[in-house]
């Protein structure tokens, strides 16, 4: 009977333990960080940016991107084969972010690929990023524009 | 005998020493770039450079070349590789004048030389950005074993451009020497160039 007791109270003490973890409770299940991007002089008409997916909740997808800077932005893979030959695919099915996990936009791997950039995009710069996501709905960014 | 047992103990430590220091400083380089053994010089090329003028390899036989094959329109893969050039050679200090960095666009259509001196600017002014005609940089490619295409992309009205993106470096006599695979960290391209500084 006592030890029936103790194994419900350490179930409890568990249950309260688990719920702590999930970070955030009640806030928004997806965060972004560490967004930041390249400066691009007026002559080049595309640049890159990169960033932090972070999901505390179910399982959801980011679908698209548009940005103020950009007439158009999506979401690019860096492939490379055997031979060094580098391209880049397209992800038209947008980005799988798991439930209670993240993943990472970075150089040489997945990115937001910034088509007709408007304007200069220099070192210092914010540039605002909406990024549309399957559950989440759209979560604005700014990204900081630095040289690595 | 404590005399002699003493002797005995300072030359075992003596040969340790030795055997360190030897097995430290007298083995080989190890490069972290793939080594190209071929002392041939390259077949010398004329392009013409991001201020629009006609550029020769050769120009450069008092320097050491880094050459990339890239593009401008390239927002990932060609800035990693030219941010980490730059950062290798901020490691090797007053010796970065040594270097010569090119970038022969693979993308001429798009590349004229304003648009690749102002790109070329944004990471190091004393960086050459050198275009011509499509056939004219295949000439050259080819022998290094850099392949281009033109790919299409669905996602826009622009097109991409697939490309080797390892970077070669030529010594002072012509000679093709070294190739970084894409993703070589500055760290380890800046070992490779001290060497080839010390041993050229």
């Amino acid at each position: 009977m006592k030890s029936l007791f103790w194994t419900l109270s350490l179930l409890l003490a568990l249950t309260v333990l688990l719920a702590a973890c999930q970070a955030n409770p009640g806030g928004p299940a997806i965060q972004v960080s560490d967004v930041w991007g390249r400066p691009a002089p007026a002559t080049s008409s595309t640049t890159a940016f990169y960033m932090k997916i972070h999901n505390t909740g179910q399982a959801d997808r980011l679908t698209g991107i548009s940005s103020p800077a950009c007439g158009s932005a999506g979401l690019h893979e860096t492939v490379g084969d055997p031979n060094g030959v580098m391209s880049m695919q397209g992800m038209s099915d947008g980005l799988a972010i798991p439930a209670s996990g993240s993943v990472e936009l970075k150089p040489g791997s997945i990115h937001v690929m910034c088509m007709d950039k408007v304007g200069v995009i220099a070192a210092g710069d914010k540039i605002k990023l909406e990024l549309k996501f399957e559950n989440a709905g759209v979560v604005t960014v700014d990204a900081e524009i630095r040289q690595p | 005998m404590r005399k002699n047992l003493f002797l005995m103990i300072g030359v075992i430590l003596a040969a340790a020493l030795g055997l360190y220091l030897g097995f430290t400083f007298l083995r080989p380089y190890a490069f972290h770039g793939t080594v190209l053994q071929g002392s041939e010089p390259v077949k010398d090329f004329t392009l013409t450079s991001m201020h629009g003028q006609p550029v020769k390899l050769s120009d450069f036989q008092d320097k050491i070349v880094v050459l990339y094959f890239g593009y401008t329109f390239c927002p990932d893969v060609c800035p990693t590789t030219l941010s980490e050039i730059k950062k290798a050679l901020a490691l090797l200090g007053p010796a970065a004048s040594e270097f010569q960095v090119i970038m022969i666009t693979v993308d001429p259509e798009r590349d004229t030389p304003a648009v690749l001196n102002e790109y070329m600017a944004q990471f190091d002014p004393g960086f050459l950005g050198l275009t011509g005609t499509v056939s004219e940089i295949q000439n050259i490619a080819a022998p290094f074993g850099v392949y281009f295409a033109k790919q299409a992309d669905p996602s826009s009205a622009q097109y991409l451009m697939e490309h080797t993106a390892s970077v070669l470096v030529i010594n002072r006599k012509g000679a093709l020497k070294l190739l970084w695979p894409y993703g070589t960290p500055a760290a380890d391209m800046a070992d490779d160039l001290r060497y080839l500084l010390r041993s050229n």
